[in-house]
């Protein structure tokens, strides 16, 4: 019998027949970690998408459009009050920055943020209670100068740190450009009350009737306060510097919305009126004059053509709409009329420089025009009223002198908002003041606290770029329009123009959003995962874990990535996740190794016995 | 050394070439000079597939190589990796005696490499060295369907190019070369086709002495 | 007619494995048809062959074919129509073709088979044993081993003269073990164009299927018409032992190289114990009996060629000449004689009629392609030795590796 006396050694035996065991769901893949397979590592890292980095409060935009999506909005409304204090009123008033940036935009329509904003804000404001506390009070106190948004801002976020806050307000009643500035019919008042009663609600306190200058001096302010934001705002209107400006029935674009807006208003509009200025005030006004009792309202401005008015492209669709005529390319020269206004004289002009701002050239040498209206309204931009500020902060721009973060030489007094935005380049917006106030107010803070002010020094990834993401997961469907009052009655009411979204309204537009670059749990680098490797560790907002003995770097969930956060890092970056298999060797290590021993050792050794 | 063997760990199919002819051209210049050689490709690999680890095994002997029907380098004294994350995913250096020399074609320092390597008091040296950027190569992972792509060549029977390193094999063979002596530079310089990436290579080396002793 | 014998090859002396230099063969032979199914490590001859016909270096009809026993019925289709056909297999491959080597071999088409030695399934196993080939040993083909790339090419070229001599018209089974010979590279001379075709004549079938002259192949016959046929396939296999030598001699003058037709010697003057055996473990073979007669001990190796027409009595003849003869077996032959491999049987047979039988045991090495390093070889001299000195065998068959 050859078998006889065979033995088959440990490390040889085979199971039987060769038949080995099968991988199950729970062990089979610890035979074949093909981890070692992989030259590059799939990683999950967000980066900014392009709406959180335009909001000039850096709103976390994706994050609450995310929750509404999923019908969270009590979590959305409370991830927007981290950033924002008054989302009813910005779902309403604001320029959008983050709808120019959005992607969307550049596949077919933008998000319409705002009104989704707007939604969440109405539906914060029906909370009995606000989902906002104040902070544990740290027995500190800080006065707010001016009640708008820049100082509505900074206020809320003082109190949020645990601030006492004096907010002075030199009007009769607190808003500041949010109460004057912006019209009932985009902004109504009692929208705005109940936002500022919110204010209250942290424990801030709010005089009114008190100028800083004429009831507090700066040195109060020095004495009774640990320190000062000063949020005061661009408030004297800019003239046109036109013979006959001073004549009755002239009048000026901001502070003919302010006494509207504050119920001051006492003048009286003519039939025919005309507005000069070509920016988002000048819109206000000219729609306002209707529904002040005008009978013919006509714009004028230097622009060339609608395209270079600085202004919302929709709000000037709006006003043309309800009926305002438009003349482009013409300066007024001079008021006509003897004491009241009976007409203004036109010349052709256009801007010297690039920018509005720049100085205009008004040919003398064509013929003037006249054009016959019984009221004027300047709105050609403002300017500061700082005679109360110690000259060592005043620039030659006639604002404030604050560094980089807002801080007044090494005093503990801030400013904030368009004081220290004119002529910054920024464009001034509610939300870029929201910002501001937002950002002064964090560096008070840390001043306070002793600690150092540093300028951000690590670059953002912000996400603009479609070809980072995959679209083939996103169907093109247009944006949910908002509902907009019939443009002939509406201009005689101060009825709210804009209607805003109903619940499913605004999830179905906020089920539009591409969650540019952030993780937002969709399942689909689950889903295709060949290996399968990844695990659903965290399902809320998504987090996943790949499991790195196994994933061979096939790129298949970094392609099919909808959002692109999902990137390719090289392996060798890092020091992890070393998998090391031992199938790729013969099994008998050594068997024929020692015979290459014997042969390296060969010429050493003599001829001997056989063993 | 009087037997040396060298083994090149290459991924399947889209580098099968390169390691070829390293030990093919390794090989035949040990011919050249009157040594005995061996070369062959992996047998005991699974088939190649793209991406999966395969080695190609090279001998070098004053002496006749007598255990020439053998599978596998046992013992191998020069470890070759064509693909750098391959210095993650297995234990080449099973069996290697000390003094031994590891080559990894990659753009991090050895000093940063060294962490690795399981094992790595055996090695008298790790040499470094980017031979795709020499090579102008367009790697890799992302380009699968670009790639050199000579795929006909799993069982070593037909090349699509008779150019023996027209690509990243050359600077990889000059660093060999250069810092093992294994054959001589001027008997194997005239078989390789990208001689600018091979005579690049040669200052290029970035060697990190770990073990010079134990040789 | 084609490219090789037309161009001016010269002989050069090129590095090439045992595949490649089987498709080397075909080429210079300038085969008209290949038929062509995947299965390692066969494949890498189908590969090089491929890529000659894609060249223009090789005028051929490639056919791959859906199977093996596909495979070897067009070949056995393309030879009837007289054309030089070239194949090839491995492992279980070679078994999926059986039903055609019986037909192929007795309507006497001179079809040449490459073997690539596989083991066979179960399970899955590339490395080299010869049971593949073997196990189609009576089924009329002609069929030797080489043990290196070189002897690989020559045996092609001289199997092609073989088969096809009118005398002969016999199909071959060229076989090399797996990975051994066919994926290690050897040094191998190819000749000039001018030698080959000298050596190589064009095929001719006294019978081809030419609807000019219509023939029938392999009709249906009544049982009496059975033993003649079958007498003549016997005739036909004895008649090739002396084509055989002839066509040696011929080489041997043509290209300089001379083999043994039947048996290869080494050390074997003074032996006392042999080693037997055939293929590619006979290359280690020879450096371990190389140190242990530094050592003192008397051994020597038989290498036997070719297996079919078996070589009976130069075996008889050889073998009796020393006292132990040892049987590598680098096979399987489940319930056999030896209860081990296929060749014990044979030698033992051949030795039956020998006044001075040696002993005789096997050894069952190299199995699933395990290569034999030279430990083992020194352990199976030892068991010789020890049956030498005991005057007497241990047991028929002995498990290399697995015993003391």
């Amino acid at each position: 019998m050859s078998t006889k006396g065979t033995h088959i050694p440990d490390w040889l035996k085979v199971p039987f027949a060769g038949i080995t065991p099968a991988p199950t769901q729970e062990k089979g893949q610890d035979l074949f970690p093909t981890g070692n397979w992989r030259a590059i590592r799939p990683v999950y890292h967000d980066k900014m998408p392009p709406c959180n980095n335009a909001c000039g409060t850096n709103e976390k935009i994706q994050g609450y459009l995310d929750l509404v999506k999923r019908g969270k909005y009590l979590d959305a409304y409370a991830l927007i009050k981290e950033d924002m204090p008054f989302p009813s009123v910005t779902g309403r008033v604001c320029y959008h920055p983050c709808e120019q940036a959005c992607n969307r935009g550049k596949y077919d329509e933008a998000i319409s943020i705002r009104a989704v904003e707007r939604f969440l804000g109405d539906l914060g404001l029906a909370l009995a209670k606000d989902v906002v506390k104040p902070g544990k009070p740290n027995g500190k106190k800080v006065a707010v100068v001016g009640s708008g948004p820049a100082g509505h801002s900074a206020a809320y976020q003082l109190a949020r740190l645990g601030y006492k806050v004096t907010i002075l307000e030199k009007s009769s009643r607190a808003g500041g450009l949010n109460r004057g500035g912006i019209p009932d019919w985009v902004l109504p008042q009692d929208i705005l009350d109940k936002e500022i009663a919110r204010l209250v609600e942290l424990g801030i306190e709010i005089k009114t009737n008190t100028e800083v200058g004429k009831d507090v001096s700066w040195d109060d302010l020095k004495k009774n306060y640990d320190a000062c934001v000063l949020a005061v705002g661009l408030t004297e209107p800019n003239s046109i510097r036109a013979e006959g400006e001073d004549k009755t029935g002239v009048f000026y674009g901001l502070p003919f919305l302010r006494d509207i807006g504050m119920g001051e208003w006492t003048g009286k509009l003519g039939a025919r009126v005309a507005v000069i200025g070509g920016g988002n005030t000048a819109i206000d006004c000219a729609r306002e004059a209707f529904r002040q009792g005008a009978q013919e309202v006509t714009m004028i401005t230097v622009e060339g053509n609608p395209a270079e008015m600085p202004c919302v492209p929709e709000d000037l669709h709006d006003m043309l709409e309800e009926g305002v005529e438009l003349i482009h390319g013409r300066a007024a020269t001079a008021v006509l009329g003897s004491s009241k206004v009976e007409g203004l004289q036109l010349h052709p002009a256009r801007f010297s420089g690039k920018i509005n701002a720049s100085p205009i050239n008004v040919d003398k040498h064509a013929a003037g025009e006249k054009f016959a209206c019984d009221s004027v309204i300047i709105a050609v931009g403002q300017h500061a009223s700082l005679a109360w500020l110690p000259k060592e902060f005043k620039n030659e721009r006639g604002t404030i002198a604050a560094d980089a973060f807002g801080r007044l030489g090494d005093t503990n007094f801030f400013a904030a908002g368009d004081i220290v935005q004119l002529g910054s380049g920024q464009p001034l917006m509610v939300v870029n003041a929201v910002g501001d106030g937002k950002r002064t107010a964090f560096n008070l803070d840390k001043v306070l606290r002793g600690e150092s002010l540093r300028p951000r020094t690590v670059p953002i990834d912000v996400i603009t770029d479609l070809s980072r993401m995959n679209m083939t997961y996103f169907p093109k469907f247009e944006r949910v329009q908002q509902a907009l009052l019939e443009p002939n009655s509406r201009r005689r009411t101060q009825d709210e123009v804009i209607q805003g979204y109903s619940e499913e309204q605004a999830v179905e537009e906020a089920g539009r959003c591409f969650s540019c670059g952030t993780c937002n749990a969709c399942d689909n680098c689950y889903l295709v995962c060949p290996e399968p490797c990844i695990v659903r560790s965290d399902r809320s907002n998504g987090l996943y874990k790949i499991l790195v003995d196994y994933c061979k770097g096939c790129r298949v969930c970094i392609e099919e990535c909808p959002t692109g956060c999902l990137e390719g890092v090289p392996e060798l970056d890092f020091d992890t996740g070393v998998v090391r298999m031992d199938t790729a060797f013969a099994i008998s290590q050594g068997l024929h190794g020692r015979q290459a021993e014997e042969l390296r050792s060969l010429p050493q050794r003599g001829p001997k016995d056989i063993d | 050394m009087a037997y040396t063997e060298l083994t090149v760990w290459t991924r399947g199919i889209i580098m099968d070439k390169e390691g070829r002819d390293i030990v093919n051209s390794i090989s035949a210049s040990g011919r050249l000079e009157g040594k005995y050689t061996q070369a062959m490709e992996n047998y005991v690999d699974n088939p190649d597939r793209t991406n999966a680890p395969t080695r190609k095994y090279c001998r070098v002997s004053d002496s006749v190589i007598e255990n020439a029907l053998t599978y596998e380098n046992e013992h191998p004294n020069i470890v070759v990796l064509v693909e750098q994350t391959m210095v993650k995913g297995w234990d080449y250096m099973r069996g290697m005696p000390p003094g031994g020399t590891l080559v990894i074609n990659t753009h991090y320092s050895p000093e940063y490499m060294i962490r690795f390597v399981p094992g790595p008091e055996r090695l008298a040296q790790l040499v470094c060295i980017d031979a795709a950027k020499l090579a102008d190569h367009k790697w890799l992972y992302y380009r699968l369907g670009e790639l050199g792509l000579d795929r006909l060549s799993t069982e070593g029977a037909a090349e699509r190019s008779k150019l023996v390193a027209p690509d990243i094999a050359a600077p990889l063979i000059a660093a060999v070369v250069k810092t093992t002596g294994v054959v001589k530079m001027e008997t194997i310089e005239p078989m390789i086709a990208n001689k600018a990436a091979f005579t690049a290579a040669l200052e290029e080396l970035n060697i990190l002495q770990v073990n010079p002793a134990a040789a | 007619m084609g490219a090789v014998a037309e161009s001016k090859a010269k002989k050069k002396t090129v590095r090439m494995n045992g595949c490649v230099a089987a498709a080397q063969a075909a080429k210079y032979a300038d085969v008209d048809v290949i038929t062509a199914y995947p299965i390692r490590p066969y494949t890498a001859t189908m590969m090089a062959l491929a890529q000659m016909v894609a060249n223009g270096e090789l005028n051929a009809e490639y056919i791959v074919a859906d199977s093996e026993h596909s495979q070897l019925s067009i070949a056995h289709g393309a030879s009837s129509s007289g054309a030089r056909v070239f194949t090839g297999s491995s492992g279980v491959g070679v078994q999926f073709a059986y039903e055609l080597y019986s037909p192929i071999a007795g309507s006497r088409m001179p079809v040449q088979m490459m073997i690539a030695d596989r083991t066979l399934d179960p399970p899955g196993d590339f490395g080299s044993e010869h049971t593949d080939a073997l196990s189609t040993r009576d089924m009329g083909w002609i069929m030797g081993w080489s043990a290196t790339a070189q002897e690989a090419f020559d045996n092609h070229l001289m199997a092609y003269r073989i088969g096809e001599d009118p005398r002969v018209l016999l199909p071959q089974m060229v076989c090399q073990d797996g990975f051994f010979v066919s994926h290690i590279q050897g040094d191998v001379e190819l000749p000039d164009a001018g030698q080959v075709k000298e050596f190589l004549p064009p095929y001719k079938h006294p019978y081809p299927l030419d609807p000019r002259h219509p023939v029938s192949h392999g009709p249906q016959i009544m049982p009496e018409q059975g033993p003649p046929l079958q007498l003549e396939r016997a005739r036909a296999m004895e008649g090739a032992v002396p084509v055989i030598e002839e066509i040696h001699d011929q080489f041997a003058r043509i290209f300089g190289r001379r083999y043994d037709p039947w048996i290869e010697e080494f050390m074997t003057a003074d032996a006392e114990v042999v080693f037997f055996l055939q293929g590619a473990h006979g290359v280690t073979a020879k450096y371990a009996i190389k140190h242990m007669r530094d050592r003192g001990a008397k051994v020597g190796l038989v290498r036997l060629r070719t297996i079919r027409p078996y070589p009976t009595d130069r075996v008889k003849d050889v073998l009796s000449r020393f006292k132990v003869v040892g049987v590598i077996e680098t096979n399987l032959g489940l319930g056999t004689v030896s209860s081990g491999g296929v060749l014990y049987q044979e030698v033992a047979a051949a030795l039956y009629e020998s006044q001075q039988r040696p002993l005789v045991f096997s050894f069952m090495a190299g199995l699933g392609g395990e290569a034999i390093v030279l430990k083992e070889f020194y352990w199976m001299t030892q068991k010789m030795l020890e049956a030498q000195k005991r005057g007497a065998i241990e047991k028929r068959t002995h498990w290399v590796g697995f015993e003391e």
